[in-house]
C-alpha cells in the first residue's frame, strides 16, 4: 500500500508539491488530475526517485517502509513501476536484451533466481503477443523510430513483464489516436490484480472511459484539493478545472 | 523609373561613406619604429616611467617573435618601418577642457560619420537615449561626453591616457593582467607603441546608466592605429560599451592593431559590441585596413559574464578572436559574431573559450558570409580544464556563400579534459537559396534588397544581441557590405 | 633494445634503398625521400601533428606486455598474413585470389603498377607516407579486373608479436588494391600486438562504378606504436564503405585521405574508438571533394577511459568546381575519467557554393534521461552506465554489414568492456 504523507518537493529550488498527502490501497485504480503546471509530472517523477526531485518534507511509505532515500533502481525492485509519458528512445540497445537486463537486474535485487534464457524468451514472447508487439519489434533498438501507441504498448509490456505492486500510469494517453488508446488500456486492464494498485496521471478525462478509477483526486497547486468517485470526472468534463477546484476552495 | 533602380543607386552611392579624407594638420612621430619612437609616444603623453619600462620590454620581445602564419590570410609582407606610430590632430598640443575648445574642424569630421560629440544630441532616430562617446582620432582622444553625469555615480570613462593621470593605481593594477605583454605578435607590438583608447572602471554593484562608446577613427595617412582598451567591472555591476572604426579610402594599407581587455568581478557583466568597418579596400583589393586585434575578456569572479557581439564588415584582413577566459564558477562567456568579406576581403575571425571553473557556461554563434572574392574563416577554440565539472559549451557556426568565387571555412578547435561537461557543436554551410529569392523577387522585392533581406535573416540571432541604437545602423551595413555581390 | 628511430638512419637506408632500386622505382624514391629529408618526422609544431606528436613519441620508452592477444581469425577470407611486418607466404593465402607480393612486384624492373602505386591520390607534403613510399618493401598488390566481384574477403592480419630486432628504421608496409570498372571486393584489415615503429598506407584506387567495403581493426597491445594512412581516389558512381575500430595504442594514428574524383562518387566512414590507460588514438580523415555531386558522411564515436587521449581531426574540401556536394561530418566523444581528453577539429574548407556541408561534434556524459530510464526499471547504475556507453558504439558497429565481421568487432568492443567496465560505470 502507498501512503504518501505531507509531501514536499523542490524542483532545481522551487517548491512544486506543497503537502501532498494520498493513500493508495492494495488493487485500487487510483487518478491523479490536474491543470497543467499543478505538479502531476513531478509527483510521478517524485516516486520513481528521479535525481533533481528534492523531497523536502514528508515521507512516501510503501509497504511500511519509506522510500524517499532509495534510489530508482531499489525502488523498482520493491515494486514501483513508471509507464513515462515519454518512453526513452536508447539507440544501440534492443528492447530484447534491456528486457532481460531488466528482469534479472530486479530479480537480483530481490535475491531471486534468474531467468534461464528460455524461460526468458517464452515469457516475453507470450506477453508481446497479447499486446500485438512483434518479434521485429523486439529485435529493434530500445523505442528507436517506434510510433506513439508502440511506446506506450511497449511500457505496458515491461510493466507486464516486471509485475509492479504499484503501477504509475503519467499522461498514458498523450499521443495516442482512439484505437492504439484502446489497446493499451486493455492490456493495463488484464494486468488489474488484488496485490497491484495503479495510480493513472492524466489531464483529461478521455483515459478514464478506459481505464475506470475507484476514486479520483484532484491536484493543484501542488497538493490534493478534493478526493471522489468517478463522477468528479465528469464534473471536470463538464466545467472544466477553475470552477471545481474553486468550489473546493 | 522603377524603385527598383533607385534602391541600387542608393546602395552604390553608400557603397563606403566614411572614405573622406579630412585635412587636418597633425603632429606625427618620425616613421618607422625604434626606441626612440617609443620615447617620444611616452613623453607626448608624459607617462609615468614604469608604463616606458612596460612599453621598452614589450618592443624588445617583439623583436625577438615572428608573425604568425597560421590563419587563412594572404597578403605581402608587412613593412613594419613604413608607418608612422603616432599621429595627432596640431590643435590638440593644448589639450581642449570641453567641446568648446575642441578643434571646429575636428568637430565636423565627427558630425559627417554621425556620431554625436554635443552631450545634448543623441544619435539619429533614437529618443532620450543616452549614449556616452570617447572620440579617439589617430592617436589621441579628441573629446568624451558625458564624463560627469558619469561621475556621480562613480563610474569613470576616460581616455586611457588621461587615466594614466588621475587613477595611475588601476591602470597599474589591471594593464596587461588579461592579455599580457608577451601575448603574440601584434599584442606585443600593442604593448609597446599604444597611442590611445578608452578606459572604463564600474564601481561594486553600479549599472552603468547608460551606453557607453568610442568611436575610432584613422585620419592620417601612413600612419597606424593602435589602441588599448581597458573596462573593468567591478563586483555586481554592469556596462555596455560599444565601439565603431572607419577609415578615409586609401590606396595604401594601413595596420590597426588593439588591445582590449576585460575585467568582470563577481557577479559584474560586461557586455561589448563592436560595428568594425574600417575601410575595405576597393573592388580590385587595393587598400584597405589590416585589422589585427586581441580581445580577450576575464570572467574573474563567480557568476560574472562577458558577452562579445561583433559586425565584422570592415577592413581588408581582419585576424580577430575575442575570447572569454572563464575562471569564476558559474561565470558565462558569449560570442556572437557576423562577418561578411566581399570583393577581396580576407577574414579569419572567430574565439576561444577557456572554461576553467565549475559550472562554467559558453554560447558562440558565427554567421560568415562570403561574397565576390573573398575569403571568411571561422576559427575558435573551447578548452574544457579538468576542474570544470559541469562545464558547457554551445557552439553554432553557419556559413553563407554568395557567388562561386569566394570561400567559406570552419577550423574550430574542441578540447575536453572532463567527464562532466557537455559540449555541441554545429556546424554548416550553404547559399541562399533559389526558391527562397524567387519567393522575394515575385512579391516584387528587388534582387539586392531580397538579398540584404535574407542575409539579415540569417544574422538575426547576432543582430538581437546589439543594443537598439545600433542594431538598425548594423543592418544597413550588412545590405551595403554585400553591395554588386550578386549578378 | 630497438635502436631509437632516428632521422639520419632513416636518410641512410633511403639512400641504400636507392641504390638498389629499379629505375621506375627510382624515381618514386627520390621524389619522396627529398621532400620527407625537408621536413622529416612530424612533430607537434606541424599543424597536422599538433596532437599526435609522433617524433616524440618514438623518443619514449615502451614496455612490451608478456601476453599478447592473437588476432582474429575470419572465416572464409583470403589471408595475406604479416609476422613482425614479413608477409609469410605460408600462413597465407592470397594467391587465389590473384594478389602479389608487394617484395616482388617492386623486384621487377617494369611493373605494371608503377605508374600507379603513389600516384592514386598523390600526397605530395605527407611526411609519413613519402617516408613510407621511400623505404616500403612489404606489402600486397590486389587488381581486381573489370566487372569482378570477389566472393571472399581479404583479410590483411597484421600481427606484431614481438620487438623486431632488425627494425631500426621501423617497417613500412605498403599495400595497393585497385579495383576495376564494377569491380566489387572486401577488405578486413586488422591490427594486432605492438610494432615497436610501423607505417602502413592503403591505397585504394576504385574505377568508376566499383564498391569497396574496408574493414579496419587495430586492436594493438599498449606499447604499439603505428601510424597508418588510407589512401583512395574514388571514380564515378563509386561507392567506398569504411568501417574502423581503435583502441589506440603507445601512438596509434589512421588518416583516411580519400579523394570524391568522379561525379555521384560516394564515401562513408563509421567508426568507433575505444581507449584506456595511457593509450594514443588520432584518426584523421581528409575528403576531398574535387568534381560536382558527390557525397561524403563520415560519424566517429569514441569513448575514453583512464589518462588516454582521443583525437578526431576530420576535413571536408570542396573545390570551386565541386558543386552540389552533399558532406556530413558528425564526432561524438565521451569522457569517462577526469585525466582523459578529447581533441576534436571538424574542419570545413568550401570554395563552391551550391553545396550541403555540415559537421557536429559533441563531447560529454550519458544522457540524464536514458540512464534514469533504465535505472526506473531496475537496472543498478553501474550496469546502467556501461549499457548505454557499450550502446553508444554499438550502433557504429552495426553498419558492418559482413555478419562474421561484425561479431569480431562486437567482440572487441565487448572484451574492451569487460576489462574496463569498472572505469565504464561511474566516473572518476
Amino acid at each position: 500500500m502507498l501512503e504518501i504523507k505531507d509531501l514536499h518537493v523542490n524542483v532545481f529550488g522551487k517548491e512544486i508539491l506543497k503537502g501532498l498527502s494520498l493513500t493508495v490501497p492494495p488493487g485500487e485504480v487510483h487518478a491523479i488530475m490536474g491543470p497543467n503546471g499543478a505538479g502531476k509530472s513531478t509527483t510521478s517523477y517524485t516516486l520513481a526517485g528521479r535525481a533533481g526531485y528534492e523531497v523536502t518534507g514528508g515521507e512516501i511509505d510503501f509497504y511500511g517502509e519509506d522510500v524517499t532515500a532509495l534510489s530508482p533502481e531499489e525502488r523498482a525492485a520493491k515494486g514501483i513501476f513508471l509507464a513515462f509519458q515519454y518512453p526513452m528512445e536508447i539507440p544501440g540497445v534492443s528492447t530484447m536484451n534491456f528486457l532481460k537486463t531488466a528482469m534479472n537486474a530486479q530479480a537480483k535485487l530481490r535475491n531471486e533466481p534468474e531467468l534461464d534464457a528460455a524461460q526468458f524468451l517464452r515469457t516475453v514472447r507470450a506477453a508481446a503477443k497479447e499486446l500485438n508487439i512483434s518479434e521485429d519489434m523486439l529485435k529493434r533498438p530500445l523505442n528507436v523510430g517506434f510510433s506513439g501507441g508502440e511506446k506506450k504498448r511497449n511500457e505496458t509490456l515491461q510493466m507486464a513483464l516486471l509485475k509492479p505492486k504499484l503501477a504509475i500510469l503519467d499522461e498514458m494517453d498523450s499521443g495516442l489516436d482512439i484505437d492504439a488508446l484502446k489497446l493499451v488500456a486493455e492490456g493495463v486492464n488484464k494486468l488489474r490484480a488484488p496485490d497491484r494498485s495503479f495510480l493513472v496521471i492524466t489531464h483529461y478525462q478521455r483515459l478514464l472511459d478506459y481505464i475506470v478509477p475507484d476514486v479520483i483526486h484532484i491536484l493543484a497547486g501542488g497538493k490534493i484539493v478534493m478526493s471522489g468517485d468517478k463522477s468528479l470526472a465528469l464534473q471536470l468534463e463538464e466545467n472544466g478545472y477553475d470552477a471545481v477546484i474553486n468550489k473546493a476552495a | 523609373m522603377s524603385e527598383e533602380t533607385d534602391t541600387l543607386q542608393d546602395l552604390a552611392d553608400q557603397k563606403y561613406k566614411y572614405g573622406f579624407v579630412s585635412e587636418i594638420e597633425s603632429d606625427f612621430a618620425p616613421k618607422g619604429l625604434n626606441e626612440d619612437v617609443i620615447r617620444f609616444i611616452s613623453a607626448k603623453k608624459d607617462e609615468p616611467d614604469w608604463l616606458l619600462q612596460y612599453r621598452l620590454d614589450a618592443y624588445r620581445r617583439w623583436l625577438t617573435l615572428e608573425e604568425p602564419t597560421w590563419a587563412k590570410l594572404d597578403y605581402p609582407k608587412i613593412d613594419f618601418q613604413d608607418a608612422y606610430y603616432y599621429a595627432a590632430p596640431k590643435s590638440d598640443s593644448d589639450k581642449p577642457k570641453s567641446i568648446d575648445d575642441v578643434d571646429p574642424e575636428l568637430l565636423r569630421v565627427y558630425e559627417k560619420l554621425g556620431i554625436p560629440l554635443h552631450e545634448q544630441e543623441v544619435l539619429a532616430g533614437v529618443e532620450q537615449r543616452k549614449v556616452a562617446v570617447d572620440a579617439v582620432f589617430d592617436s589621441v582622444s579628441v573629446v568624451t561626453t558625458f564624463k560627469e553625469e558619469l561621475g556621480k555615480v562613480g563610474v569613470i570613462f576616460c581616455p586611457i591616457s588621461e587615466a594614466l593621470k588621475t587613477h595611475p593605481e588601476l591602470v597599474k593594477q589591471y594593464l596587461g593582467t588579461v592579455v599580457p605583454a608577451s601575448d603574440n605578435f601584434y599584442a606585443t607590438l600593442n604593448a609597446a607603441v599604444f597611442s590611445e583608447g578608452s578606459f572604463v572602471y564600474i564601481p561594486p554593484g553600479v549599472r552603468c546608466p547608460m551606453e557607453l562608446s568610442t568611436y575610432f577613427r584613422i585620419n592620417a595617412a601612413k600612419s597606424g592605429q593602435f589602441e588599448r582598451t581597458l573596462i573593468i567591472a567591478d563586483k555586481g555591476s554592469y556596462v555596455s560599451y560599444l565601439e565603431g572604426c572607419t577609415a578615409p579610402q586609401r590606396d595604401e594599407n594601413q595596420l590597426h592593431a588593439a588591445v582590449v581587455e576585460l575585467i568582470a568581478m563577481e557577479d559584474a557583466e560586461i557586455k561589448y559590441s563592436t560595428v568594425q568597418n574600417w575601410y575595405p579596400g576597393d573592388e580590385n583589393g587595393k587598400g584597405g585596413i589590416y585589422n589585427f586585434v586581441t580581445k580577450r575578456g576575464d570572467c574573474r569572479g563567480d557568476r560574472s559574464k562577458i558577452s562579445w557581439t561583433q559586425v565584422e564588415t570592415g577592413s581588408a584582413i581582419t585576424w580577430k578572436y575575442p575570447s572569454c577566459v572563464l575562471r569564476g564558477d558559474n561565470s558565462v562567456g558569449e560570442f556572437y559574431s557576423i562577418a561578411i568579406a566581399n570583393n577581396y576581403q580576407q577574414a579569419d575571425t572567430g574565439t576561444k573559450m577557456l572554461h576553467l571553473g565549475k559550472n562554467t557556461s559558453s554560447r558562440i554563434i558565427s554567421k560568415g558570409i562570403s561574397a565576390g572574392k573573398a575569403q571568411n574563416t571561422y576559427r575558435g577554440l573551447v578548452s574544457i580544464h579538468a576542474k570544470a565539472d559541469g562545464a558547457r559549451n554551445f557552439t553554432q557556426c553557419d556559413s553563407l556563400l554568395l557567388g562561386d568565387q569566394c570561400g567559406a571555412h570552419t577550423v574550430p578547435y574542441i578540447q575536453s579534459r572532463n567527464p562532466k561537461a557537455i559540449l555541441e557543436h554545429e556546424a554548416t554551410t550553404s547559399k541562399i537559396s533559389d526558391d527562397q529569392l524567387f519567393y522575394c523577387l515575385s512579391r516584387g522585392i528587388p534582387t539586392e534588397e531580397a538579398v540584404a533581406l535574407i542575409v539579415n535573416g540569417f544574422c538575426r540571432e547576432v543582430l538581437q544581441q546589439l543594443p537598439m541604437e545600433f542594431a538598425v545602423e548594423a543592418q544597413k551595413l550588412v545590405g551595403i557590405s554585400l553591395e554588386g555581390s550578386v549578378g | 633494445m630497438a635502436k631509437v628511430v632516428s632521422l639520419d638512419n632513416l636518410l641512410a637506408s633511403v639512400a641504400a634503398r636507392r641504390s638498389e632500386a629499379a629505375p621506375w622505382l627510382g624515381a618514386l624514391i627520390d621524389a619522396a625521400s627529398e621532400k620527407f629529408a625537408h621536413v622529416g618526422l612530424p612533430n607537434r609544431r606541424v599543424e597536422a601533428w599538433r596532437y599526435s606528436d609522433l617524433a616524440k613519441a618514438l623518443h619514449e620508452t615502451v614496455k612490451v606486455e608478456a601476453d599478447l592477444d592473437t588476432p582474429p581469425v575470419l572465416a572464409e577470407a583470403c589471408v595475406a598474413a604479416f609476422e613482425n611486418g614479413v608477409l609469410n607466404d605460408t600462413k597465407s593465402s592470397y594467391c587465389a585470389m590473384g594478389a602479389q607480393s608487394l617484395r616482388k612486384v617492386l623486384a621487377e624492373k617494369d611493373s605494371p603498377v608503377a605508374g600507379i602505386i603513389g600516384r592514386v591520390n598523390p600526397q605530395a607534403d605527407h611526411p609519413i607516407i613519402n617516408l613510407n613510399t621511400a623505404l616500403m618493401e612489404e606489402g600486397l598488390v590486389l587488381q581486381v579486373p573489370k566487372g569482378v566481384t570477389l566472393a571472399t574477403p581479404l583479410h590483411l592480419r597484421f600481427n606484431w608479436s614481438g620487438v623486431d630486432a632488425a627494425s631500426a628504421d621501423g617497417r613500412h608496409l605498403r599495400i595497393l588494391v585497385v579495383l576495376e570498372e564494377g569491380a566489387e571486393a572486401t577488405l578486413f584489415e586488422s591490427h594486432d600486438g605492438a610494432p615497436s615503429f610501423a607505417t602502413v598506407v592503403t591505397e585504394l584506387s576504385l574505377a568508376p562504378n566499383s564498391k569497396l567495403t574496408h574493414v579496419r581493426l587495430e586492436n594493438f597491445a599498449a606499447a604499439a606504436r603505428q601510424t597508418a594512412a588510407t589512401v583512395g581516389a574514388i571514380g564515378e558512381k563509386a561507392a567506398y564503405r569504411g568501417f574502423y575500430f581503435s583502441q589506440g595504442g603507445h601512438f596509434a594514428r589512421h588518416e583516411a585521405l580519400l579523394k570524391l574524383a568522379g561525379e555521384e562518387a560516394d564515401a562513408r566512414i563509421d567508426a568507433a574508438y575505444m581507449v584506456a590507460d595511457k593509450r594514443h588514438c588520432d584518426n584523421t580523415t581528409v575528403m576531398d571533394h574535387a568534381v560536382p555531386n558527390t557525397t561524403s558522411t563520415q560519424v566517429f564515436r569514441g569513448v575514453l577511459a583512464g589518462s588516454s587521449r582521443g583525437v578526431y581531426q576530420g576535413c571536408v574540401k570542396v573545390a570551386q568546381a565541386a558543386q552540389k556536394t552533399d558532406a556530413r561530418q558528425l564526432s561524438r566523444a565521451m569522457l569517462l575519467s577526469h585525466r582523459a581528453e578529447i581533441v576534436t577539429k571538424p574542419e570545413l574548407e568550401i570554395f563552391a557554393d551550391d553545396v550541403k556541408c555540415s559537421h557536429g561534434a559533441t563531447a560529454g556524459e550519458l544522457d540524464a534521461n536514458a540512464l534514469f530510464f533504465l535505472r526506473a526499471r531496475g537496472i543498478p547504475e553501474a550496469e546502467a552506465r556501461a549499457m548505454l556507453v557499450e550502446a553508444f558504439l554499438i550502433e557504429a558497429m552495426d553498419t558492418v554489414e559482413n555478419e562474421a565481421m561484425r561479431e569480431i568487432v562486437i567482440a572487441c568492443a565487448h572484451n574492451w568492456m569487460l576489462r574496463h567496465a569498472g572505469e565504464a560505470s561511474h566516473v572518476e
